[in-house]
């Protein structure tokens, strides 16, 4: 027991610095999805729920983190809006019935594992995290 | 950030996040819960007179020194069904003053035609003003109670119908037109029916600010009507005031809703403000209403500062009639009717708002909480203004100064 709480006072200690160095942000699909690129705008038009839609016209599944600096840096960028401002734009959009929130999961590899298994989503990741089982659409410096 | 705090933080993205344990998926169709509510204690420095929250549909006669919770408390859940371009929403709301029934303020079917144009049907909440959609959701305002002066004037909340939408963007702006048809009984206390509400509203926006304008129209129908004025009316028009009984009676006749608001969120800066009008037929009176808000964010602080007005602009129907019976014995009493067809209402408001750090529960973007504390100073000049005024005590008061004191608890889930 004493050592699966050190394993994880370590594993903290090294998110806890991951999580704090200042990174590149990369937009992701699955790599069947047709989309060759995308523009912040629309970017942030799918992760704000105003459209369900790729600029190509597929069908759009964001995929959100809950936390951490990458959900940070992403929506300094593209959404515009700080953790409160979210908080408060959603708990507007959802109430009014104009949109749901996107589903969100806990960490890059999260984001990974579910744009590898469906064409429709897109997601954000630390650059340093996409492989070969997704596909960069935009970076953002 | 300490090692313990890091930890925490760690393990709490690992927690199963709301977004996770209430949005289910089964094969293509996407199923959600949300829920909203407030906690609130409100309490003024008069007896007299109740404070009144929600206008004339309110079953209760307003709050007064004594206290009491059940002014600013409610609840609310939202379920929502989606397949494709289809889904259903139903939200059920329990508000304190109206005895915690549960009542459907949403309930509607609706289809995505294409991006940007959407169709509803069912009961849907009305419209009327820049917060009119999500009205009881205090979390996603800074006051406990959005500024009665203007909210009290359209007192109906939902009505039974349709809309179109449109959103599109254009530039960096994003806008969206709306149109509403639909009626609505209205059987609590006043025994009206609103027929043939039309209504249209268009918004635009960006990042920082938001403007609308909205209008609506509707007919009415005063079905057996407040037994005191069909009395009324029915002994006029037997005893030939049939010119001063047309002038009261407001039944089949049209009232009308002017709406405009702006919204500015620069940064830390909050600034709001919204204008109405409201032409009714019959004996009671036109009105207009107004408030700007100011807020300023210091981290999980807002202080808002507000000032809100009210007055009833003229009541020309109810003017004819008295003129037309002067010197007969239904002078003195229609003349009585004047008082409260010719109220007016002046408040500031000095809130305090707290975010509750919820993050160190959950990174998850929800649940959130929000404390909020708030005193308004309600100057009513003279008149009876927005009280209620069944009260025993009423006689005494003389429209001065009164004081109302409320805190709030809010949340969503």
């Amino acid at each position: 027991m004493k050592k699966i709480i050190n394993q994880f006072g370590t594993l903290c200690f090294i998110s806890f610095f991951a999580s704090s160095s200042l990174a590149e942000i990369s937009i992701i699909v699955h790599p069947d999805n047709a989309i060759a690129s995308i523009d912040e705008k629309a970017a942030k038009k799918i992760f704000l729920g105003k459209s369900k839609k790729f600029p190509g016209g597929g069908k759009a599944q964001p995929i959100d983190q809950t936390g951490g600096a990458a959900k940070k840096a992403f929506h300094s960028t593209i959404t515009k809006k700080n953790a409160a401002k979210l908080k408060a734009y959603w708990s507007r959009m959802v109430f009014t019935g104009k949109a749901q929130p996107p589903k969100e999961v806990a960490d890059d590899a999260g984001v990974i594992s579910k744009i590898s298994g469906d064409p429709q989503a897109i997601g954000y990741v630390d650059s340093t995290s996409v492989d070969s089982s997704v596909k960069e659409i935009l970076k953002i410096p | 950030m300490n090692f313990k705090k890091a930890c925490a933080f760690t393990l709490a993205i690992s927690l199963p996040t709301y977004a996770n344990a209430y949005d289910y998926s089964v094969g293509d169709v996407e199923m959600s819960l949300h829920g909203f509510g407030s906690f609130g204690w409100t309490q003024t420095d008069n007896s007299d007179v109740g404070f009144v929250t929600s206008g004339i549909l309110s079953p209760y006669s307003g709050v007064d020194s004594s206290g009491t919770f059940d002014s600013d408390t409610g609840f609310g859940l939202q379920g929502r069904v989606a397949y494709d371009r289809f889904s259903i929403t139903a939200q059920v709301v329990s508000r304190g003053e109206q005895h915690y029934d549960p009542k459907f303020e949403w309930l509607y079917g609706a289809i995505e035609l294409y991006d940007g144009l959407t169709v509803r049907g069912g009961r849907l909440r009305l419209p009327v003003y820049m917060l009119s959609e999500s009205l009881e959701v205090g979390y996603s305002y800074n006051w406990v109670r959005p500024p009665i002066e203007v909210y009290n004037q359209v007192p109906i909340t939902n009505y039974d119908g349709g809309d179109i939408t449109y959103s599109n963007s254009i530039f960096d702006w994003d806008y969206s037109l709306q149109m509403f048809y639909g009626q609505r009984n209205i059987d609590e206390k006043n025994h009206l029916k609103l027929r043939d509400i039309l209504g249209l509203n268009g918004t635009i926006g960006n990042e920082y600010v938001t403007l609308r304008a909205g209008y609506a129209n509707t007919g009415m129908t005063v079905s057996i009507g407040d037994p005191r004025m069909s009395g009324l009316l029915s002994q006029l028009r037997s005893t030939g005031f049939d010119y001063a009984a047309d002038e009261l009676d407001a039944n089949d006749e049209n009232g009308d809703f002017y709406e405009v608001g702006f919204s500015l969120d620069y940064e830390d800066f909050l600034l709001s403000g919204e204008y109405t009008w409201l032409r009714v037929p019959g004996f009671r009176a036109n009105s207009e209403a107004w408030y700007i808000s100011t807020g300023y964010r210091i981290g999980n602080f807002t202080p808002s500062f507000t000032f809100s007005s009210f007055r009833n602009t003229d009541n020309k129907h109810l003017d004819n009639a008295i003129a037309s019976v002067a010197g007969t014995p239904f002078h003195a009493g229609l003349q009585g009717l004047l008082p409260s067809q010719s109220r007016k209402q002046e408040s500031i408001t000095l809130g305090l708002r707290y975010d509750i750090d919820t993050s160190s529960l959950t990174t998850a973007s929800i649940p959130m909480m929000a404390i909020k504390a708030e005193w308004q100073y309600i100057n009513p000049k003279g008149t009876m203004g927005l009280f209620d005024t069944t009260r025993s005590g009423a006689d005494n008061f003389t429209g001065s100064g009164v004081s109302v004191f409320s805190v709030a608890l809010d949340f969503v889930f």
